[in-house]
C-alpha cells in the first residue's frame, strides 16, 4: 500500500491570471487523490483567487484553505468565510509542519 | 535543513511591490523557529539603502526592515548587483557572496521563497 497522509503545504502570492494558479490546483487535485493532506496558503494577490470555484470544489475534497489577512485586506478581498483568515505565524506552521513545502511566486 | 529557509529577492523594488512583501514574510518567517537566510539579486539591494523614499511601498519597508537590525539578520548580496547599487552607507548587516555562494545557500536551505 502507498505511503499517504502526507502533508503538502502550498504557498500563492500571485493573481488568479498568473499560470500558478493552475498549477497549485493540479497539485492539490493530485496530492487530495493521494490522501495526502493539502494546505494552500494564499497571500499577497494570491488573495483574489480565494473564491475561485476550483479552489471552493477542492476544499470540499479536504483542501485546508488559508488567507493572509493582511493581503485580503491590502487587496481589498472580503471574506468569504471560505478561507481561514491569518497572519504569518500559520504560515510558519506550515512551513515548519508540512513534509513538502513549495512557493509559487 | 528543513527549518532553513531560503527567501530570495531579485524582483526590482523600483517597479514592483513584491520586494517589500518579501521582506514582511521574510520578518514573520524570521520570527518563528527558523534560520532564515535572505538573498538580495539585481536590483533587490536598493532595499537596504538609507532612502526608500522611491520604493514601492516603501513606507511598509520602513515599517519593517528596521526589525532585521535587532534580529542581527545577515543580507547575502550578489557581489555584481553590489557594484551596481553600493551600499556602502547602509547599516544593515551585509554580506558580498558570488552566485557559487548562493547556489551553496540554496543547497543548504530546505524551503525556499523566490520574488
Amino acid at each position: 500500500m502507498a505511503a499517504h497522509n502526507k502533508k503538502l503545504g502550498l504557498l500563492l502570492s500571485t493573481p488568479p491570471q498568473h499560470p500558478n494558479l493552475e498549477t497549485v490546483i493540479r497539485l492539490t487535485e493530485t496530492a487530495l487523490t493521494e490522501k495526502d493532506r493539502v494546505y494552500l496558503y494564499l497571500i499577497d494577490q494570491g488573495a483574489l483567487a480565494m473564491d475561485d470555484p476550483r479552489l471552493n470544489s477542492l476544499i470540499e475534497q479536504g483542501l485546508k484553505l488559508f488567507v493572509c489577512a493582511y493581503g485580503a485586506d491590502r487587496h481589498h478581498v472580503p471574506l468569504s468565510g471560505k478561507a481561514t483568515p491569518c497572519g504569518l505565524v500559520v504560515l510558519s506552521d506550515l512551513v515548519k509542519g508540512c513534509d513538502q513545502f513549495l512557493s509559487f511566486n | 535543513m528543513t527549518d532553513r529557509i531560503l527567501v530570495l529577492i531579485k524582483s526590482n523594488p523600483l517597479e514592483s511591490h513584491r520586494p517589500a512583501e518579501a521582506i514582511r514574510i521574510a520578518l514573520g518567517l524570521a520570527s518563528g523557529d527558523h534560520s532564515v537566510v535572505i538573498v538580495l539579486l539585481n536590483q533587490a539591494p536598493l532595499l537596504l539603502a538609507n532612502d526608500t523614499e522611491d520604493l514601492v511601498d516603501g513606507d511598509i519597508l520602513q515599517k519593517y526592515l528596521p526589525t532585521f537590525k535587532e534580529l542581527d539578520q545577515t543580507f547575502f548580496v550578489e557581489e555584481g548587483s553590489l557594484r551596481i547599487h553600493p551600499l556602502d552607507e547602509s547599516d544593515y548587516k551585509i554580506q558580498t557572496v558570488s552566485f557559487d555562494k548562493i547556489t551553496e545557500l540554496i543547497r543548504q536551505a530546505g524551503r525556499f521563497f523566490i520574488f
